[in-house]
């Protein structure tokens, strides 16, 4: 038997299980803290950013819904929306979407299998981010990692709506190419 | 290359806004409407948004600084924990489960509770059982008595993502559906009230598209 999954811990703290919120925050607090830090940038914004999406997790389990994805992606979903907000009150310019990519890589070590999935991933996705011409790689970043709209991307780039729009576009359709060459998407 | 459909060629960037979640309310209710209606499109913000997911799951772990975990704990109420968890110990899972049913009994989880619902105190000592296929433990089972009882399971390695069955078979031969679950990357895990008293399940197992993907034997 393998550890019970984010699923029946997500199960037990929706119903106020302390022993499940203990275990999943410790499974889950390094890559929170790690995309929290990743995109404001700065050690105390991001713990507060983290400390805020773990206790939201520990609030709102009862509306985690496991047909609709993986408990791993409404973790750092959460987590990453609360940057945004953290980083347009603090900062004006988001940090170098570049910082996200030479920070370090995730590990799926002492991960359950389901949340490893989307994990495990990372090195292809990584693998596939680095191909990408530098200027789509930007575009792909800002309106994925940072929340940019494409409106946003196009002032911050100073490049036409039009060229923002192609660059995230093209750059997403690249990395899913490159994904489907090796793992089918469900 | 684009997957969408040429009529649909205007809406292609702001699908992929759809999947990104930066569409404002006037435009993403227009794509959305637009989406509803074309099976096509779907799939396209259903495919860029696994990619999206898939980018964010590239983030690098960090470790917190010291303290974090305590002002956490404090912050959500829990009492600090002197020991780190114990998964793997069957006790601690059965804890768990215990926890998950009684607390679902109290909290109201899932549906059709009565407000006669026991609390934990109204709880008997659980009726457990590994969960196989093909000779090789895939999860496991707990049923906990009460009004009604409650099912909790645990899978994985069944090798499946999507939709299963949940089914009990009673004592007296007769088959009751427990529900509909999601299972991702072959693993998954439940907590739902029985169709029948617990002391009457003899046996529990999932199937999908009528295919029996684990069992187990309860009550002898």
């Amino acid at each position: 038997m393998t550890e019970l999954s984010d699923e029946a811990l997500l199960a037990g703290m929706a119903i106020g299980d302390e022993t499940a919120a203990i275990a999943f925050v410790r499974r889950y607090q390094r890559r929170v803290y790690g995309l929290a830090l990743s995109i404001v940038g700065e050690r105390r914004a991001a713990e507060d950013v983290a400390q805020d999406a773990l206790l939201r997790v520990w609030r709102h389990a009862q509306v985690f819904d496991p047909r609709r994805g993986a408990a791993a992606v409404w973790v750092l979903a959460i987590t990453r929306n609360l940057a945004i907000d953290a980083i347009r009150v603090r900062r004006p310019t988001p940090l170098d979407p570049a910082s996200f990519l030479s920070l370090g890589s995730a590990s799926d070590e002492g991960v359950p299998d389901e949340a490893a999935e989307t994990i495990d991933r990372a090195p292809e996705i990584r693998e596939a981010l680095a191909t990408l011409p530098p200027e789509q790689r930007r575009a792909v970043m800002l309106a994925v990692v940072h929340g940019l709209t494409a409106a946003d991307v196009s002032e911050r780039e100073s490049i036409p709506l039009g060229t923002a729009k192609t660059r995230i576009r093209t750059g997403l359709q690249r990395l899913r190419r490159a994904l489907e060459a090796q793992v089918r998407f469900p | 290359m684009s997957t969408v459909p040429s009529g649909c060629g205007r809406l292609e960037g702001e699908l992929v806004e759809l999947a990104l979640g930066t569409l404002s309310g006037t435009q993403r209710a227009t794509v959305l409407a637009h989406v509803q209606g074309c099976a096509r499109c779907r799939e396209e913000v259903e495919r860029l948004s696994s990619v999206a997911d898939a980018v964010l799951a590239t983030a690098p772990e960090a470790e917190p600084p010291p303290g974090f975990e305590l002002r956490l704990f404090e912050r959500m109420g829990l009492s600090r924990p002197r020991h780190r968890w114990a998964p793997r110990r069957r006790a601690a899972r059965v804890t768990l489960a215990l926890g998950v049913v009684a607390g679902a009994l109290g909290a109201g989880l899932g549906a059709g509770l009565s407000a006669a619902s026991g609390g934990p105190a109204a709880l008997a000592a659980p009726i457990a059982a590994d969960l196989t296929a093909q000779h090789s433990i895939r999860g496991e089972v707990y049923l906990a008595a009460g009004s009604p009882g409650w099912l909790f399971m645990s899978v994985q390695g069944v090798g499946v993502t999507g939709l299963v069955t949940c089914k009990v078979r009673s004592t007296d031969g007769k088959t009751a559906t427990v529900g509909n679950f999601w299972i991702q990357g072959g693993a998954g895990s439940w907590a739902y009230e029985l169709p029948v008293p617990a002391a009457q399940v003899r046996s529990a197992w999932i199937a999908s598209g009528g295919v029996v993907l684990a069992s187990a034997k309860l009550n002898g």
